[in-house]
């Protein structure tokens, strides 16, 4: 058993906090503007993150899933805006990889390619009013017409919706076969009948754009469905097993910040000539937040570690992705009492932390999810 | 290791029988609609992939996986049967 982290891995980590620093920074103006988030995806392709996961044949990085995961961790502690990171690796887990796994070569050179390289942003069309995520009960319907496909159903809560090029749409060909139903379509986002709707505002993560998508007699030619009919349930699978194990990681990199800036504080502020730290009571919550992080971290590192290795990981996925969401709203917390009344301060930068955690014990599934499925993979 | 479609029934009967049944593996019959009979749901099937692929130590294409094909212990014994035998063509050195 071997904990250290290679130098080339911590180097490579230390470049990458570097260079989010500079590019990942969304002016408060700049969200809801498509060019913007176009100039950050041509950014990532240039700095070769677009396709992080995805094998260099199509223009990916080809990292690991653990390598993904550092990755992740060094930009979620450089980025001035988390949301920022949050929309690229939703662009990563949910568009990138179903096409990297399902997808034909055709399929692959055509829309996987322009992904990896930054020239396109992806997002992914689960969520239903009526369901949510429950991918056995979807209501979004898709019909076969001759060579073509007809989808009808809303969408809600697609992440880079309102400024993605391509869609990765789960609908049923079916409702009657439930999850044997499902099937993952390729849709591009100026086909007729695509209508996206407008961007949701949110708590946090501001740079990260949402909105519902609408489909209206939308015709997806055969070619574009991604796997065989009923294979979605599988793909889904996959995309989420990814997304629950990287993307957290991203906390790790604010929980790092926070606890540094959080620990640069203590040791510095002397209201009385003592520094704040030395109150044992400020200096508990600082073990506290250390502990989250650490304990975060390697629940992440073994979670990926097993993915790589294909080998079964739904249940440390779901601990990690459980108790990684849910340290980083405890330590916001503990940050903020901390900083004391400048911790309330919205320009002061600390309760942004809180605001950038709360949507992560919701999405990629909430925590209460997340037990049922630990509860599940432990034979209950 | 060579593996035979009796043999790979008989782990996927073990595997239902242990994970999803409590250990009562009555009426459970090679034909047994998985599906309709409510034995392998969205999560559940999830799961038995996963096990699948770290038993038989291969990577189940994810364009290949349907509902259909996992309606029965026999279909899924055949289907992971042709699937080493594929890989085995492939690369001699893995069967």
């Amino acid at each position: 058993m071997d904990f250290e982290i290679p130098e080339e891995e911590r180097e490579r980590a230390r470049e990458l906090q570097e260079w989010a620093e500079k590019h990942l920074a969304a002016p408060s103006s700049g969200v809801r503007d498509r060019k913007y988030h176009q100039g950050i995806w041509r950014a990532l392709g240039e700095r070769g993150l677009a396709g992080l996961c995805a094998p260099d044949t199509w223009g990916g990085a080809g990292r690991s899933a653990q390598g993904t995961c550092i990755d992740l961790e060094a930009l979620g502690h450089g980025a001035p805006d988390t949301g920022l990171v949050f929309s690229f690796a939703a662009h990563l887990f949910t568009a990138v990889v179903p096409l990297w796994k399902a997808g034909d070569d055709a399929q692959r050179e055509r829309f996987l390619a322009p992904l990896c390289s930054g020239a396109a942003i992806g997002a992914n069309a689960t969520s239903e009013p009526e369901n949510g995520s429950n991918i056995s009960a979807l209501q979004t319907t898709a019909e076969l017409r001759n060579d073509r496909y007809v989808v009808n159903g809303t969408k809600w809560f697609s992440t880079n919706g309102p400024v993605a090029d391509v869609f990765i749409v789960y609908a049923t060909v079916d409702p009657e076969r439930g999850f044997g139903g499902v099937t993952a379509f390729i849709v591009e986002r100026d086909t007729p009948g695509l209508e996206i709707g407008p961007l949701l505002d949110k708590i946090g993560l501001a740079g990260s754009t949402l909105s519902e998508v609408h489909f209206h007699d939308c015709e997806v030619p055969v070619h574009q469905r991604l796997g065989a009919e009923g294979g979605g349930t599988m793909l889904f699978a996959e995309s989420m097993r990814w997304e629950r194990g990287c993307l957290f990681a991203l906390y790790l990199g604010t929980m790092q910040r926070q606890l540094n800036a959080a620990l640069e504080f203590a040791r510095t502020r002397r209201p009385g000539g003592t520094p704040v730290g030395k109150h044992q009571s400020v200096a508990n919550r600082l073990v506290d937040m250390r502990l989250r992080l650490e304990t975060s971290r390697l629940l992440i590192q073994r979670a990926s570690w097993l993915l790589d290795r294909g080998r079964r990981c739904d249940l440390e996925i779901s601990l990690a992705k459980l108790y990684v969401s849910e340290s980083a709203v405890e330590s916001s917390l503990d940050a903020i009492q901390i900083f004391g009344g400048r911790g309330c301060l919205t320009d002061f930068g600390v309760e942004g932390a809180l605001r950038d955690a709360i949507p992560g014990r919701i999405f990629s599934g909430t925590s209460e999810i997340q037990r049922v499925i630990a509860a599940r993979c432990m034979g209950l | 290791m060579s593996q035979t479609v009796e043999s790979i029934r008989g782990t996927i009967t073990a595997y239902l029988v242990e994970n999803l049944l409590d250990g009562d593996g009555r009426g459970l019959e090679p034909e047994t609609d998985l599906i309709d009979g409510g034995l392998l749901d969205s999560f559940a099937i999830v799961q038995f992939v996963s096990f699948l692929e770290e038993n038989y130590e291969v990577e189940i294409p994810r364009n290949e996986i349907t509902a259909d094909r996992f309606r029965s212990i026999q279909r899924v014994a055949g289907f992971v049967d042709t699937t080493l035998q594929n890989r085995a063509a492939a690369d001699p050195a893995a069967a």
